[in-house]
């Protein structure tokens, strides 16, 4: 592993602070996840780095509470941290990370389901979200370019938190995050057919509702 | 190709994961099948809304409440779990070394061993048998061994009698 090498050799040669984290910052997961259990504990934060904003976006999609995503995100980072030492190297530590956010949201969907009190909490902090500004609007729109960008939004949104909870979750790894099939199989724990269907069926789904407001 | 056969690989026409034949079949059968060709259509423009959704930032206090709990969970942190194995492992390699050195140190050098001559395992000699002498063994074949068995017989008893009288003394 050169990068990795160079992490310890800069260490070594008593190089400033930035040095590190921007080898640190070039070097690939295996790699950043290798210095860290080597005792390299700024490792850590670049994996926080680049994962906290994905991570709070696919968990965000899955379960639509913000705040309760931040906490089930800051949940994932404390399980990597505390489990990091028991993860095969061999594998990708993204679908890793991703496997544990997805357990993670399922369980918390689940035990939403059950609990009334959360589920009134949840319906709570939507109406907080909707007094955020948008951050996706453009101040030079007309103002009835905006009404509408901001209903599609909105639609589209609810569209996705419409979907069933196995379909939202693959629908949201493969648009949103990006995930190939085998990763996302390996994240659901499914068969690579049952992602294609699942998938298949979430587009379907969506587009059903969806197909009224696009033209 | 039909509508549903159309539905079931939809998926990855759009993905462009389907074969070339395939991939044809399907472009074939939306040129007939306007549901079809429609479907395509709004399936590709909900993808495309889905994925221009912005994209949700941590608050600024994110990074300092995960900092505070990683602090609390210190102690038990993978890297540090990791390096103490290693230091186990270690700990534990040093005191195999040290077991065997102090063994070797305290264990008598070879010059300090008496050595024995060896012994040779041997059978015991056996008492002569008072009948299977080798005079009578050599008399058998001429016949002449019937006598001194006569005479060995007649002094059975008298024999008897000494070895009693031998074990009582």
């Amino acid at each position: 592993m050169p990068k990795l090498a160079k992490v310890f050799a800069v260490q070594v040669a008593g190089h400033t602070e930035p040095t590190v984290r921007e080898t640190l910052r070039s070097a690939e997961d295996a790699e950043v996840v290798t210095a860290f259990l080597a005792g390299e504990t700024r490792a850590f934060d670049e994996l926080v780095e680049r994962y906290q904003t994905r991570l709070l976006n696919f968990v965000y999609r899955t379960m639509g509470d913000r705040d309760r995503a931040e906490d089930l995100v800051q949940e994932v980072f404390i399980r990597v941290h505390r489990h990091l030492h028991r993860f095969d190297r061999s594998k990708k530590f993204s679908t890793w990370i991703y496997t544990i956010a997805s357990n993670l949201a399922k369980n918390e969907l689940r035990n939403r389901s059950r609990s009334p009190l959360v589920f009134f909490q949840a319906m709570q902090g939507g109406e907080d979200e909707e007094e955020r500004p948008l951050q996706f609007e453009d101040a030079t729109s007309r103002p009835d370019d905006l009404y509408r960008k901001r209903h599609l939004r909105e639609l589209v949104e609810q569209t996705v938190a419409a979907l069933p909870e196995h379909h939202r979750q693959v629908f949201v790894l493969r648009e949103l995050e990006g995930k190939s099939y085998e990763e996302i199989a390996d994240i659901t724990a499914c068969n690579l057919g049952t992602v294609k269907s699942r998938l298949n069926r979430a587009r379907s789904a969506f587009a059903e509702i969806i197909e009224p407001h696009i033209g | 190709m039909n509508c549903r056969k159309f539905r079931d690989k939809h998926a990855l026409f759009v993905d462009e994961m389907c074969s070339e034949l395939d991939a044809f079949e399907m472009r074939s059968h939306m040129r007939f099948c306007p549901d079809c060709d429609r479907h395509d259509t709004v399936v590709r423009r909900g993808i495309m809304l889905v994925r221009s959704l912005p994209s949700i930032r941590p608050s600024p206090e994110f990074n300092v409440r995960l900092s505070a709990r990683l602090r609390a969970e210190l102690p038990g942190t993978a890297a540090s779990r990791w390096v103490r194995t290693s230091q186990y492992a270690s700990l534990a390699a040093a005191a195999a070394v040290l077991t065997f050195g102090v063994a070797k140190v305290l264990a008598p050098r070879r010059d300090d061993i008496y050595r024995m001559a060896p012994v040779v395992a041997s059978r015991p000699l056996r008492a002569p048998s008072p009948f299977g002498t080798p005079a009578l063994v050599a008399t058998v074949p001429t016949g002449m061994s019937i006598w001194p068995a006569i005479m060995m017989a007649s002094q059975t008893p008298a024999r008897l009698v000494t070895t009693e009288l031998a074990s009582e003394r």
